[in-house]
């Protein structure tokens, strides 16, 4: 282990402490904000520690929140109970639902962030929650002690508290490692890098050495920002301008609970975003300075994502295309910055400078913050549990950019799981998991956890395998529960939230129930919409599920069906989708209930892989690094084939049969004893 | 927990010319030991069982030697130098666990075949100890054993079943994976248009739907047809699977028998001048074309009083129904009238069926005659027998003109030929065998049926897509690849993506 840098007392040889707290958490971005909020509000003794509090929630990339995939997470988060999806309402610039054409499965709500407001809500809401204390400090060290020999847990290690760069020690009993790019933060641009964390903030250099001692996997990962500019130097007259939705949603569902509606849906005026493009002179500055890559020069040795390639690593791999999307994004309300999507870069500055001018609306634009890359070290995720707990370390969960993720949402998902579970495990409860057909956030850390990522992980709805039943208009449907149970939905909210349930369902019901024949005067209605006339009686729920009849039409057709009428918008909205879409819906239900099975097929903790006969080395070494909870979980291994499976399971029909036949013989053993 | 020692006759029942016999299990090496002699070499003297000459073999080698039955021969008539009374002459093989195919020891004694004499073998061994496997037993525990997966086993099944060569070749097909990667194109395919769509979904500033849809549609028409051409190979799946069913009818005393006989090149079926010798119907096996036939031979078709014939008569029009292709024998000393209203019945029974259409007994015609008989078949014969027989699908032209006395059953096996050349997988493509992979096959065709039928009703994006991912599970449960990692891959390989 690194040397410990912690204040010791001189006589005791004790190290000094300078608090006690149940939840500590390491770094205060998306993650550990959620982790520190969800452990607070549960009840338990939290700090969170940052290196800088004006970093706090910093939005060092993209000023946006939600987005494909990623607003179905941010309302999971807020059906949970978790924070997010309020700061984004309260701070919201501009909010547009994405794919409103491509099907409610893909619904996607997104948010343009005032990012600086968004930090100092997110601050202040760390500061105004009790039981929560909000520290500036870099943790170097978490300090564990033996964990005692054969205890219930198997592992070596138990976490006990974690010191700061000054060397104050806090003694704690979880902790909580959301170290986003921080650790060991290298930044790059063209030929130069240094040290430094994400938007020049410091890095935290030690802390990795101390999870290395621990034990974990330090893999190498990279990311990268694009440029910004001065929006009083763009000419917006040669781009396209994209205005938001009106009128506003927000990302709650709560509408009582939306007191926090600041931002847009509050009233606030929408800012309209920008659309230009780059072209054969863009393209052409770049191919001419790719020499002065540090990705072609070797100076980068993480791996970046794909799913967010640099311009130069799009213009290289697509090369017959000749323009490229690039919007404009402001970062708030006062502020005249604006953040260039699709510009990532790696490349020089003055290369930087020429490219952005090359294209049309930006040929004048004053560079703010140049383009960068940045390197950092992040675990194995499949060194964790599904609960994000350490299978190496007692008490130590991570969520967030340690694992593998990448984007706001995934962090604030993971960290709001790795707060609630910490709470969980202090109060000696079953660990919150949620599984793939439950939530995005469930997809999320299976993934992770299971099948690990060689790249920062985005989330994506092509991830989820029934993604018509995790949608954005029914995570409250989803989660809300779970969220009342641990603690993290007030008895109100959930009394709401039941009302909210019944409506859907009466109304749903209803449009069942009611019927409508031919000699109605429907026929009429139907013309009009030029929807075939109907010949025989249909229900009202037949006539909505035709593509071409909307909900809003069928009132017309059904006007006193009450239960309808009354609906709120978000209702109305998740009963259309319920009862159109109920043919697709039935049949994913299937699958998930075949999915539920395999996941039921637990695997006894204790099982020794290398008894298991006829698996390949490659499966025996997976199965024994990862240690699936269930059949479905071991399936989803990269390397483990089905004929493993297979394998696996016969051991483990075996093993049970085996099991009872002890217990059977001991019993008969016991049986003749007696008549003995 | 240990597992007994199984044994069994390997190959299918009634056929070849070696039989195996299969023994598995802790015991199968000692016990096979026990019963086994071999020559020395240059000399007329035997190892006998203190020889230990099973226990001693190499694994995969064969050994020549002889089966003995050890109650008739005692340990001290091993001592005096007595030969044993052998059973049969043979070739033991021996695999040790758990390189074999149960995973466990096993002997093989290749015997000479014969029911008779492999069921004796089989007697001496479940005397020694070996107890009789249950059907599959073996396959199950190799799969117990973890020496195969679901895939294999199902494989295996068939192959255990494979009577004749075509039906070995499908079932090694199936388990060297042609039919895998021929599936895995088609899923590749699949995956393609799959990640067209997901980028429009996933990235909405990747806005081109229309586009999109256009080629959506167009590739999975294409990957469509190409699954209805693999589907439609299952049936020649089930002939090569289960055999060709071919049954012979015609009114009684057409030399029905004689036919079967000849066809099956020995007597099996008893052959008499007496109308209605053939009371029951007959089943044999043979092998054309590598493919495996089932011959039946049925009772000639009349009205019959004598209330067995009558059951015969019932059995016979069944099994003509039930068939693959009927040969249809005629008389031409017959009653014509009578025997093209039994065609015409037989005919209406399934639309489809194939008809070899033979006269037999020709030898006895004159040539006039013969020419005279021949126009019955044509129109310009003015009576309604040129109707029934285009209904039947049977083009007078193509009229086989026999006399199975003289050699004529060969022209009635290359018409069969010619039709397992047909429908058979003769082409040395690749057929679905398996049951399971059928179902998987007809389940990605549906999806891709409902996905296009989304997309001409224009229905949002992730409906179709949502057909198009059953589709590419279905395949990828063939194949055994992680779909949304081919797609996931596949969308940032192909596509321009992200900020």
């Amino acid at each position: 282990m690194s040397e410990t840098f912690s204040v010791v007392d001189k006589d005791t040889k004790e190290r000094r402490c300078f608090g006690e707290f149940d939840v500590a958490v390491i770094g205060a971005g998306h993650a550990g904000c959620e982790a520190a909020l969800a452990a607070a509000k549960m009840g338990f003794k939290t700090v969170v520690f940052a290196v800088t509090l004006d970093g706090i929630a910093n939005m060092a990339c993209n000023p946006s929140i939600g987005g494909t995939a990623k607003g179905q997470l941010v309302r999971e988060i807020d059906a949970l109970g978790g924070t997010m999806g309020r700061a984004a309402d309260a701070t919201a610039i501009q909010v547009r639902f994405l794919n409103r054409g491509k099907g409610p499965a893909v619904y996607s709500p997104r948010a343009q962030i005032d990012r600086r407001q968004y930090q100092i809500y997110m601050k202040h809401e760390l500061e105004k929650t009790p039981n929560l204390s909000l520290k500036q400090g870099e943790i170097v060290e978490i300090v564990t002690e033996l964990a005692p020999e054969g205890g219930e847990t198997g592992k070596k290690y138990k976490v006990c508290g974690v010191v700061t760069h000054l060397g104050a020690f806090y003694r704690c009993k979880c902790v909580v490692a959301c170290t986003g790019t921080y650790l060991k933060g290298r930044v790059i641009v063209g030929e130069t890098s240094y040290s430094s964390g994400p938007d020049g903030q410091f890095p935290a250099n030690r802390l990795s050495e101390s999870i290395k001692a621990l034990g974990h996997t330090i893999i190498r990962l990279k990311t990268g920002t694009p440029p910004r500019v001065n929006g009083l130097t763009v000419d917006y007259s040669k781009t396209e301008v994209q205005y938001g939705d009106e009128p506003p949603f927000t990302f709650q569902f709560d509408p009582e609970e939306k007191q926090d509606v600041r931002g847009v849906a509050g009233g606030g005026a929408q800012i309209p975003c920008y659309l230009t493009h780059t072209n054969g002179r863009t393209h052409e500055i770049i191919k001419q300075n790719l020499h002065r890559s540090p990705l072609f020069n070797g100076m980068i040795e993480g791996v970046g994502p794909r799913y967010c390639p640099s311009i130069e690593d799009k213009i290289m791999r697509f090369a017959d295309k000749d323009r490229h999307q690039i919007f404009l994004e402001p970062l708030g309300r006062e502020t005249e910055e604006i953040y260039l999507q699709g510009l990532s870069s790696s490349l020089p500055e003055d290369v930087q400078l020429d490219f952005v001018h090359s294209i049309a609306g930006l040929e004048n634009a004053s560079v703010m913050r140049p383009a960068y890359a940045i390197e950092y070290d992040a675990i194995d995720a499949r060194e964790l549990e599904l609960s994000l707990e350490s299978k190496l370390a007692d008490g130590l969960f991570c969520a967030g950019q340690i694992n593998g993720s990448s984007g706001y949402e995934e962090a604030a998902g993971q960290g709001l799981i790795a707060g609630i579970n910490a709470a969980l495990k202090l109060r000696g409860e079953e660990p919150l998991v949620l599984d793939r057909s439950e939530a995005y956030i469930g997809v999320l850390i299976d993934d992770l956890v299971t099948r690990g990522t060689k790249e920062p992980y985005r989330m994506m709805t092509s991830r989820a395998e029934y993604r018509l039943i995790l949608r954005q208009d029914n995570a409250d449907a989803r989660l809300t529960e779970k969220g009342h149970r641990i603690g993290l939905i007030s008895d109100e909210r959930y009394e709401r939230f039941l009302l909210r349930k019944k409506h859907v369902e009466d109304a749903v019901k209803k449009l069942e129930t009611t019927f409508i024949g031919p000699a109605s005067g429907v026929n009429s209605l139907l013309a009009d919409i030029g929807s075939a006339e109907l010949h025989a009686g249909a229900s009202a729920a037949d006539l909505l599920r035709r593509p071409e009849i909307t909900l809003n039409e069928l009132k017309k057709m059904f006007p006193d069906m009450a239960e309808v009428n009354e609906l709120t918008p978000v209702e109305a909205e998740q009963v259309e989708i319920v009862v159109k879409y109920s043919g697709y819906i039935q049949r994913e239900l299937l699958q998930v209930e075949q999915f539920r099975k395999r996941e039921r097929q637990r695997i006894p903790a204790e099982i020794d892989y290398l008894k298991v006969p006829s698996i390949s080395n490659e499966a025996r070494e997976k199965l024994g690094k990862i240690r699936p909870a269930s059949i479905g979980q071991a399936m989803r291994i990269t390397g483990v084939s089905p004929a493993d499976i297979a394998a696996l399971m016969i051991y483990l029909k075996k093993y049970s049969s085996e099991a009872e036949n002890c217990a059977s013989e001991a019993q008969k053993d016991a049986g003749e004893g007696e008549v003995c | 927990m240990k597992g007994d020692t199984i044994g069994a006759i390997s190959t299918p029942p009634g056929s070849g010319g070696i039989g195996i016999i299969r023994v598995s299990g802790p015991d199968a090496i000692g016990t096979v030991d026990g019963i086994f002699a071999s020559k020395r070499k240059n000399s007329e003297t035997y190892c006998i069982r203190t020889a230990h000459e099973v226990v001693r073999m190499s694994a995969f080698t064969l050994k020549h030697g002889y089966i003995y039955d050890p109650a008739t021969f005692s340990a001290e008539k091993e001592g005096r130098g007595d030969v044993p009374e052998f059973v049969d002459e043979c070739l033991v093989s021996v695999m040790r666990a758990p390189k074999s195919y149960t995973g466990e020891d096993v002997v093989e004694i290749n015997t000479h075949g014969g029911s008779a004499v492999m069921r004796r073998v089989l007697g001496i061994l479940f005397r020694a100890g070996v107890r009789p496997a249950e059907p599959g037993e073996f396959t199950k525990r190799a799969f117990l054993n973890g020496r195969i997966d679901l895939t294999q086993a199902e494989a295996v099944a068939d192959m255990i079943q494979a009577r004749t060569e075509e039906s070995r070749r499908a079932a090694m097909d199936q388990m060297s994976g042609k039919l895998g990667a021929l599936v895995d194109h088609h899923a590749r395919m699949i995956g393609e248009t799959l990640a067209r769509l997901e980028v429009a979904i996933d990235y909405p500033e990747y806005d081109e739907d229309e586009q999109i849809i256009t080629e959506a549609l167009s590739s999975l028409k294409g990957t469509g047809e190409a699954l209805k051409e693999l589907a439609a190979t299952y049936e020649q799946g089930r002939i090569v699977r289960e055999g060709l069913r071919v049954a012979i009818a015609g009114r009684p005393n057409a030399g029905k028998s004689s036919l079967l006989n000849a066809l099956l090149g020995f007597g099996r079926a008893i052959v008499t001048d007496i109308p209605g010798t053939t009371r029951d119907t007959l089943e044999e096996g043979m092998e054309i074309s590598g493919y495996p036939v089932i011959l039946t031979d049925t009772a000639g078709l009349r009205d019959a009083d004598d209330p067995v014939e009558k059951i015969g008569v019932e059995r016979a029009m069944n099994e003509a129904a039930r068939a693959d292709v009927v040969i249809f024998l005629m008389d031409p000393a017959g009653n014509l009238d009578e025997e093209i209203a039994m065609l015409g019945k037989i005919s209406a029974s399934d639309a489809k069926k194939h008809i070899i259409l033979a006269v037999n007994k020709c030898d006895l015609l004159t040539e006039a005659e013969l020419n005279a008989y021949k126009k019955h078949f044509f129109s310009e014969d003015g009576t309604r027998n040129a109707e029934i027989l285009t209904n039947a699908g049977i083009d007078p032209g193509e009229i086989l003109y026999i006399s199975v006395k003289n050699g004529g059953a060969a022209a009635i096996s290359d018409k069969i030929r010619e039709y397992l050349e047909k429908h058979g997988a003769g082409n040395g493509g690749s057929i679905l065998t398996g049951e399971r992979h059928k179902a998987l096959i007809d389940r990605a065709i549906l999806s891709i049926d409902r996905a296009i039928l989304s997309a001409e009703e224009k229905r949002p994006l992730d409906f179709i897509a949502y057909d198009v991912w059953d589709c590419a599970n279905a395949l990828g449960e063939i194949t055994g690849r992680n779909v949304t990692d081919d797609v996931v891959d596949m969308i940032f390989s192909k596509f321009c993506l992200g900020k």
